[in-house]
């Protein structure tokens, strides 16, 4: 998959271009405080409208369950079904092969208040997290 | 005790294979002695402790007037003395409780050894070489809810230091294992004082070359008990939860010819008939974990009950959950709905436990 460069939110999903659409998908730091125990993974089906700021699945693992909130707002284009089937793919390579869903965005201007990755980082430094 | 040391799934799994150690001094730990000791237990709990023999451990319950769990327990009863296994949010509670209790037998004392003594377990099919390689000659395999009082002159050479002398004890001793465990499988609870158990802990985790041993968190205890339907206060038990609904009739002695404590509530009960039971339910496809408070619903959508407890089950490699149900909607078989999340899940009652361990 040819990804542009990644952008993050503060709720530590990432969205990146590819072509006319944002793949969205959750931070390998996410994933790593989840201790990769990921045990359920629930995301829209196509055609479902999600809305940026607004919960749009949920990562189960063992001891919690995480709310997904979305990067961008636009229309669910394609799930990534092997996550659906298999959440070893999102626990394993949540940045590449375990990606979530891709969106057709409808506010081109929201990919701009994402953080780039440098920022991302200095926002987990600022946390506390390393 | 962490949640996890590595990985929750893989702590679990490894017991169920081979064999765990966990740190369980956090829990509530009460000496009973004086004259008069079992004749107070006798009426504090719904246990016959007068006739037991002394080498048992029972499981029991101290119980409200209203015959609701405040905590359930274990007790080791012995011939001078006993000791008591509670919940350690329960540890203050449960300990005003005994002594609250105790003022009628003036004979009796009761003692928090929490502090004092430390409490480790072995849990898994390969318990009984890890028990041999860390106490040698000082072990001998017991009965299952036995325990035995570790002789000093037989104790391995790093377990021989000197204990600060505690007139706590007296005759009772603060070293002793018992065939018992909270993971549904074949293993041991083992009591230490403080200046021996962290060495204890230590020579147990050597083992790790020739047994392949590990520290199990409180992640796993939790999924361990949960596939073996034992029950955790706070979940299925509580001040307003009686051991009748949470199926656990068999350990009140309905037999004693002398009173208990919650002992008239129980009878109504038990000849009215529960309200409420506790059943396993496992879920049929793949989905989220329903967890404590997520209602549970027949398939025409009546509320019919209520999780206590859900998670992963590892062993099982899909999603169960411990649930009280109306008892219209309580049989094995019956496919009731979830709600997680404003979503509804279809689930089966299956019989419990979810995992028997084989042989």
């Amino acid at each position: 998959m040819a990804l542009s460069e990644k952008r993050y939110a503060k709720t530590h999903e990432w969205a990146a271009r590819e072509g006319e659409l944002i793949v969205v998908g959750v931070s390998e730091f996410a994933v790593e405080q989840l201790n990769r125990e990921i045990v359920f993974v629930e995301l829209p089906p196509p055609g479902k409208v999600v809305s940026a700021g607004q919960s749009f699945g949920t990562v189960e693992a063992v001891k919690t369950a995480a709310d997904l909130y979305a990067p961008v707002s636009g229309v669910v284009e394609e799930v990534n079904a092997q996550v659906l089937d298999d959440p070893n793919f999102l626990a394993q390579d949540p940045e590449g092969a375990g990606w979530l869903i891709k969106v057709r965005p409808n506010a081109h201007e929201e990919w701009n208040s994402l953080l780039s990755e440098q920022d991302y980082r200095d926002f987990l430094k600022q946390e506390g997290h390393h | 005790m962490p949640l996890y040391y590595t990985s929750i799934r893989d702590e679990h799994l490894h017991t169920r294979a081979k064999v765990g150690v966990f740190d369980l001094c956090h829990m509530a730990r009460f000496l009973i002695r004086g004259q008069g000791f079992r004749d107070f237990l006798h009426w504090l709990t719904p246990s016959s402790i007068i006739s037991v023999p002394s080498g048992k451990v029972l499981y029991s319950f101290l119980l409200n007037e209203r015959g609701g769990v405040k905590d359930d327990i274990t007790i080791y009863v012995g011939d001078q003395y006993a000791l008591i296994v509670g919940n350690a949010a329960n540890r203050e509670k449960d300990f005003h409780w005994l002594v609250d209790h105790v003022s009628e037998f003036p004979t009796v004392q009761v003692w928090d050894v929490s502090g004092h003594v430390g409490m480790l377990a072995v849990q898994g099919p390969l318990s009984d070489s890890l028990m041999k390689s860390a106490l040698g000659a000082a072990f001998q395999s017991c009965p299952y809810y036995t325990f035995v009082p570790m002789e000093a002159g037989v104790l391995p050479e790093y377990m021989q230091v000197e204990v600060t002398p505690n007139e706590l004890f007296g005759n009772a001793p603060g070293l002793i294992y018992s065939a018992t465990g909270y993971t549904g499988e074949n293993g041991y609870e083992i009591y230490a004082p403080n200046e021996i158990v962290l060495s204890l802990w230590e020579r147990l985790l050597a083992a790790a070359n020739e047994l392949e041993v590990k520290p199990i968190g409180l992640g796993a205890r939790d999924s361990l008990r949960l596939e073996a339907c034992m029950p955790l206060y706070g979940h299925e038990l509580a001040e307003e939860i009686t051991p009748l609904e949470a199926g656990l009739a068999r350990f009140i002695d309905f037999t004693k010819t002398t009173d208990f404590v919650g002992r008239l509530e129980l009878e109504q009960i038990r000849t009215q008939g529960v309200a409420r039971k506790l059943v396993g339910l496992e879920m049929t496809q793949r989905g989220p974990i329903p967890r404590q408070g997520c209602c549970v619903k027949s398939g025409s959508g009546e509320e019919v009950g209520v999780v206590t407890s859900g998670g992963y089950a590892p062993s099982l490699d899909r999603n169960v959950a411990l649930a009280y149900v109306s008892p219209s909607h309580s049989h094995v078989g019956d496919e009731l709905d979830v709600v997680i999340r404003d979503r509804t899940w279809p689930v089966a009652i299956v019989k419990r436990p979810f995992y028997r361990r084989s042989g």
